[in-house]
């Protein structure tokens, strides 16, 4: 019994550190950081600084996440916490935007979109890869657009779309 | 055509809370639910989605008691989830009765909201719809399972103003937060959802309710030590068992008299009264202000709704035992 008990007491520590280092990864981004994160999108998509006066941004070593200014006011360290926000794109060479942060702001981008016709919609929502574009964009990450609907985010290479839809998001047999 | 086996001491008790008109609520167990939706105005404008949708051939017919939402009629074969709409998060799957606790709730933008059973995110993501994006609403879930659902259904409804938490409910007031509103849209018997899932019966019993409701009356008195001073809570279930409901709305009245029961009016929808008595047990008068939805009257799914309002009276923490 006695044993057990010291078992469950590690585990307890183990599950208790475990917590901790989630907490203590997820912080705010400051006025700098966010400055220099909204202007890779300026840059790249010429989605302006001004979209995101409203939001929040929240980093781990991995991850961006944008969320309500009022998000702040909640001392979420008194919180088991799993996520805040929407997860908004993730880190890497270049800033990768993740499909829902498309949806979300990318009407407001004015360059490095790639329009898509009925066909290729269909093909890109199931989660193949588009080739033989001649598409006038930079290459590196670009949105993909279906008429008024941004559909996501897609690695533009050599006339090539890399999909980057969500395997949860796709759709095999689109109506 | 497979027939739907309903337990007898299920049907003995509907006779006891339905008398002769219980034959109508069993046979409405047995319809098919209508297909219903809710427009996502955080990303799309509904008058397009309108337009889009109808040009698939669906017929839509307005819900009274929410915005944006509708029944779906004539779908045919169409995989509702398989549309480009769906993807883009423009509507949420959401049955009808399921958008009523929301509603009654009322939550504004600004304002701090706790969802205690937050998972898979249907009433939050109408939540923050109605607030607008803004303030913040403290989503809770103890399954993790679920909590992934919960992300996933709050990343493509484009909700920013969540804070997702992983805790058991009861245990939320051990943290000094406090807020405007509280959903507490509790794990119940489900029973009201057996037109949508028939397995519901195979794991119902007397135990079962019984058990469940030892756990809502741990959840409602943690929840309620939360909530500011003239606050709002909403108590809802989707069963309509009154162990489950109306006595867990008594047993917080006698715990707590700075909680009033008050009678929410949804526009619409046809609800009836909160039970009094049940089974020699008596129940506090202001129970009769609840509201219990029943599947014959709108062609819906099983619910019940309790609107609290908490006075201004100092707040005394209640041990849970």
């Amino acid at each position: 019994m006695i044993f057990c008990g010291k078992i469950n007491q590690k585990q307890k520590n183990i599950k208790q550190r475990k917590i901790t280092i989630v907490i203590t990864m997820l912080q705010f981004v400051n006025s700098k950081k966010k400055k220099e994160l909204t202007k890779q999108l300026d840059e790249r998509f010429g989605i302006t600084k001004e979209t995101f006066n409203d939001y929040h941004f929240i980093e781990n070593d991995e991850k961006f996440w944008i969320c309500s200014q009022d998000t702040t006011s909640i001392d979420f360290k008194n919180l088991r916490t799993e996520g805040i926000g929407m997860l908004f794109a993730r880190k890497g060479i270049t800033l990768k935007p993740t499909t829902n942060m498309i949806q979300l702001f990318g009407n407001q981008a004015a360059k490095n979109i790639v329009e898509l016709n009925e066909e290729q919609k269909t093909r890109f929502l199931s989660g193949l890869d588009i080739s033989e574009l001649d598409a006038n964009v930079d290459s590196g990450y670009v949105i993909v657009k279906f008429q008024d609907n941004y559909l996501g985010c897609s690695l533009y290479k050599e006339g090539t779309l890399k999909n980057q839809i969500p395997k949860a998001r796709r759709i095999k047999k689109l109506y | 055509m497979r027939e739907l086996k309903i337990p007898k001491p299920f049907l003995d008790r509907y006779n006891e809370i339905l008398g002769d008109k219980s034959s109508e609520f069993i046979d409405y167990c047995k319809k098919p639910l209508r297909k219903s939706i809710r427009i996502n105005t955080i990303k799309a404008d509904p008058k397009i989605i309108i337009k889009q949708i109808k040009k698939k051939g669906w017929t839509l017919k307005k819900i009274p008691w929410c915005n944006n939402s509708y029944w779906v009629d004539n779908w045919g074969e169409t995989p509702i989830g398989n549309t480009i709409e769906h993807f883009m998060g423009h509507f949420y799957v959401q049955e009808a009765s399921s958008m009523i606790p929301p509603v009654v709730l009322d939550p504004q933008p600004n304002e701090t909201i706790l969802d205690v059973a937050a998972a898979p995110g249907s009433k939050t993501t109408q939540m923050a719809e109605m607030m607008k994006n803004t303030g913040v609403i403290v989503a809770n879930d103890p399954n993790l399972g679920r909590i992934r659902a919960l992300r996933f259904n709050l990343d493509k409804g484009g909700v920013v103003n969540t804070i997702v938490n992983r805790k058991d409910g009861a245990a939320i007031n051990r943290t000094n937060i406090t807020f405007d509103r509280i959903l507490l849209d509790a794990p119940c018997s489900a029973e009201g959802t057996i037109r949508k899932d028939w397995k519901v019966l195979n794991h119902w019993g007397e135990k079962h309710i019984a058990s469940l409701s030892r756990i809502q009356k741990r959840l409602i008195l943690s929840a309620t030590d939360n909530l500011k001073d003239g606050g709002t809570l909403v108590y809802s279930t989707c069963t309509l068992a009154p162990e489950e409901n109306e006595e867990v709305i008594s047993f917080l009245l006698d715990k707590k008299p700075e909680f009033e029961v008050v009678k929410s009016n949804i526009k619409g929808l046809k609800t009836r009264p909160g039970m009094t008595t049940w089974r020699k047990k008596q129940y506090n008068e202001q129970v009769k202000n609840c509201a219990r939805i029943y599947p014959q009257d709108n062609d819906s799914e099983g619910f019940f709704v309790a609107k609290l309002r908490k006075s201004f009276e100092p707040n005394k923490k209640t041990k849970v035992r």
